[in-house]
């Protein structure tokens, strides 16, 4: 996954992407493995030499979709869910605010779908490592599995243990206890593994909980004001996306009584835009867009239907994923 | 300091401070002062630092570990401990203990403390330690006793920021230079909020052999984000800047980074890259050739040295280029194999990012920032009509901060509304597109062969045509735009 190559090679894992809502992602063999879509179907073997990012035909050339290198992002998106996963935007905040870089050593708890994982693995490779740890047995071992697939595995340390209970310490690990620059935790009770991390960090390192609730972050919070932390701050983040694309947009063509230009011709009006309000896209559709103006009528007034590209926030939004705490662990000397 | 430092130098046990959290000789930190203003200063042996008007010995600090606290109190200056503050802030007064206090009987004039401005002024002058001056001013406050204990210690905190400094040294990284510039110079960094700043970070896949094309007027702060981040001499980091004038990456230094990472640092005029299009342009009219990016080899990355700025002429053509530096350059562009274009400025996004387009890889990420969402609406428009990209997506962060306090947790009161907008999307080939030339049931003969080799195996012609498609706008396009538009 960290190696980006130009060409598909055989047992590459490759993202099929037809649409923001369909992306499969298949292992490439040479046999004859048949993926089948709504828009077609693709023999596997076909893909071997292709460039990433090529657009792809389907067997009966009605179809295409585009063949993309998967990266993390791409992964939590693909990856079967085992487990809640994090989402993009709070993955992007605990990265950026464990100050994480290549060279970070990180304790994570517990590794779940291992989403969180493979972003900080990307982060910290080749110089840092990450030790994660997860209390779920089956879950751990289809982290590992998948850790491997991916080329990641040399980052990754995954630990079948209860952190609250037996802590982060890895017999046998050099330069790790007093090494750690940064603790994630998500847990249902993450004041209980605070000693704990507070055992493996070191000074002036980084430590962020994520809990959904905020019974769970004021037991937090006031664990790590005992526990000689810094700089704690929760904080909520949630994105908006957009939802960007052509619309048909009609307007009536009504004499504007604040132009005087306008009042004269009215079948100019009808021909240009009475929409004084959106000039520059209404210049811009007229450059790129798919169609030409035309005229509606309601009754006897006349309109204008022409395409327009306009934005708006998808409907469908998230109202809450979690708080994200964070503190920086002052060694007291 | 660096990585490289830190794997030469032989580990310290655990229990002590590791070098990397020592302040140093010639180090750039970051001062908070009172925990309201942020600062960058270098600092150097035997130099004095000003702070608050007052001068402070860099001999003091240096040495002591990052992050610890340093009080100015009247005309001394010593390292404390959050402890010892909390002690002297207890130690002033006695707090109210009484739960039933309220504000009834607060009034909304200034008529409380019975002390003139000019009385305190000269409290101050005369040297006085802060806990002797707030301590007068409590006893003169008519208004102090009625008080709830936390509205006291909030007054307590108010008034010992006023006639005390504290100071903590910070460690300079993309977080706390990023508080620091945010807060006092937000328009140095055009605008860019942390969360917006780590959105961007991500969705451009950056990671220590990351290629990046970048193109920056935040001073030099994304550059250095992406360099921390990297912090690898195997990256390259390729930031045209715009005027003969060179980069203005004046921010990159205050990140502390190794020699070897700055390295990876390149920039030269982007009025190169212009002069480059309008050749491939007229080259690609003539010839009616295919896309000008298909020579791009991700293992040639021999560029030795930064090129230099100087000795390039504004009025140098391209065509015309001799010298071992302008091979360089031209190679820098287009044998970079760029995975990665992130495009922040203060100028309208289209061109820059249009201009950089072609030298992307396919199925590379890019990520545009802007402040306004009409910009980017144009650049998703044009890449969407001209097919150059997949997975296009425009979003915007709503972040909110808590004060956690036992039974006094809430949202802040006042929240920074505006996150920006970015564009993402993922770069994809508007040419070769790979067709199916047999139908699935003759190829059951194929023999299946379990590879280890890691070079990619030969297209054989028979299963694969490598087609040129000069038409874009087929039906299949056409339906899945109207697919795109639906989703």
């Amino acid at each position: 996954m960290l190696n980006i190559k130009r060409k598909i090679q055989e047992g590459d894992k490759v993202v099929l992407y037809s649409g923001k809502d369909r992306m499969s992602l298949v292992v490439v063999k040479n046999d004859n493995t048949i993926f089948n879509s709504k828009f077609g179907n693709y023999r596997i073997k076909n893909l071997i030499g292709v460039e990433y990012g090529s657009k792809v035909y389907s067997n009966d050339e009605k179809g295409f979709l585009h063949a993309i290198a998967l990266n993390p992002e791409l992964w939590s998106i693909t990856l079967d869910h085992r487990t809640q996963i994090l989402f993009n935007l709070d993955i992007s905040t605990i990265i950026f605010n464990l100050e994480l870089k290549n060279g970070s050593k990180v304790v994570e708890s517990g590794t779940g779908s291992g989403s969180l994982s493979t972003s900080i693995a990307r982060t910290v490779a080749p110089l840092g490592h990450l030790y994660t740890f997860e209390f779920h047995k089956e879950r751990a071992e289809h982290a590992i599995r998948d850790f491997t697939e991916n080329g990641i595995k040399q980052y990754i340390t995954v630990t079948h243990r209860d952190a609250c209970v037996d802590g982060f310490k890895l017999e046998n690990v050099e330069g790790m206890v007093g090494y750690i620059d940064a603790v994630f935790l998500d847990l249902p009770c993450p004041w209980e593994a605070i000693d704990n991390a507070v055992a493996v960090m070191h000074h002036g390192s980084m430590l962020c909980s994520f809990s959904p609730c905020i019974e769970q972050v004021q037991n937090t919070c006031l664990k790590l004001s005992e526990s000689s932390f810094q700089e704690i701050t929760t904080i909520e983040v949630l994105i908006r996306t957009y939802d960007t694309k052509y619309h048909k947009v009609e307007s009536m063509d009504l004499v504007n009584p604040y132009d005087s230009t306008n009042t004269i011709n009215n079948e100019e009006v009808s021909n240009s835009s009475s929409n004084t309000d959106e000039k520059p896209q209404q210049r811009q559709s007229t450059k790129w867009g798919q169609s030409k103006p035309q005229s509606f009528t309601v009754g006897e007034m006349k309109g204008t239907k022409k395409d327009q590209f306009l934005t708006n926030v998808i409907k469908e939004s998230r109202g809450h994923t979690g708080y994200l705490t964070f503190a920086r662990y002052i060694k007291e000397e | 300091m660096n990585v490289d430092e830190k794997q030469n130098s032989t580990t310290p046990p655990p229990s002590q401070i590791s070098n990397d959290y020592l302040i140093k000789d010639g180090d750039q930190v970051i001062l908070e002062i009172n925990q309201e203003k942020l600062i960058v200063v270098k600092l150097q042996k035997n130099k004095k630092i000003s702070v608050s008007k007052k001068d402070v010995e860099s001999n003091i600090l240096i040495g002591q570990p990052y992050y610890s606290l340093f009080q100015l109190d009247g005309k001394t200056v010593k390292r404390v401990t959050q402890k010892e503050l909390d002690v002297q802030l207890e130690g002033i007064v006695q707090l109210n203990q009484t739960e039933d206090a309220n504000n009834k009987d607060l009034g909304q004039n200034h008529t409380s403390q019975k002390l003139t401005q000019d009385e305190i002024q000269q409290m101050k002058q005369s040297g006085k330690d802060s806990s002797t001056i707030i301590r007068t001013l409590i006893e003169n406050s008519s208004t102090f006793q009625g008080k709830t204990s936390f509205s006291q210690l909030k007054y307590l905190k108010k008034k010992i920021k006023k006639y005390t400094t504290v100071i903590k040294v910070i460690k300079p990284t993309a977080k706390t230079l990023n508080s620091l510039y945010y807060s006092s110079d937000p328009k140095k960094i055009c605008f860019l909020r942390f969360d917006t700043l780590s959105q961007i970070l991500t969705m451009a896949n950056i990671h220590s052999t990351q290629k990046v094309l970048l193109m920056e007027t935040t001073s030099g702060y994304l550059t250095g984000a992406i360099a921390e981040r990297m912090n690898s001499p195997d990256g390259l980091i390729f930031v045209p800047h715009i005027g003969n004038g060179g980069p203005n990456l004046s921010i990159v230094k205050n990140f502390g980074l190794s020699k070897s990472t700055l390295d990876t640092i390149k920039s030269f005029e982007l009025k190169l890259i212009d002069q480059l299009n309008q050749k491939n342009l007229i080259s690609s009219t003539s010839s009616n050739n295919n896309n000008n990016n298909n020579n791009h080899d991700n293992n040639n990355m021999d560029i030795e040295e930064q090129p230099d700025k100087k000795k390039l002429k504004v009025d140098q053509t391209l065509s015309s280029t001799t010298s071992t530096k302008d091979k360089e350059i031209l190679d820098l562009i287009e044998n970079g194999g760029y995975n990665s274009l992130i495009v922040v400025t203060k100028y309208s996004p289209l061109s820059l990012t249009l201009s950089l387009f072609p030298y992307l890889n396919a199925s590379g990420q890019f990520v545009i920032y802007s402040q306004f969402i009409q910009q980017l609406l144009e650049v998703h428009q044009v890449l969407q009509d001209k097919n150059l990209a997949v997975n296009l997506n425009i979003s915007e962060i709503w972040m909110r901060e808590y004060q956690v306090l036992p039974k006094r947790t809430h949202p802040e009161m006042s929240m920074d509304g505006a996150s920006g907008y970015i564009l993402t999307g993922i770069k994809v080939k508007t040419t070769n597109n790979i067709k199916p030339t047999s139908p699935i049931s003759t190829s059951t003969s194929t023999t299946t062969t379990t590879t280890t080799t890691t070079t990619p195996p030969v297209v054989e012609p028979t299963s694969l045509e490598m087609n040129v498609d000069t038409n874009n706008d087929n039906d299949c396009d056409k339906k899945r735009k109207r697919e795109d538009d639906t989703q």
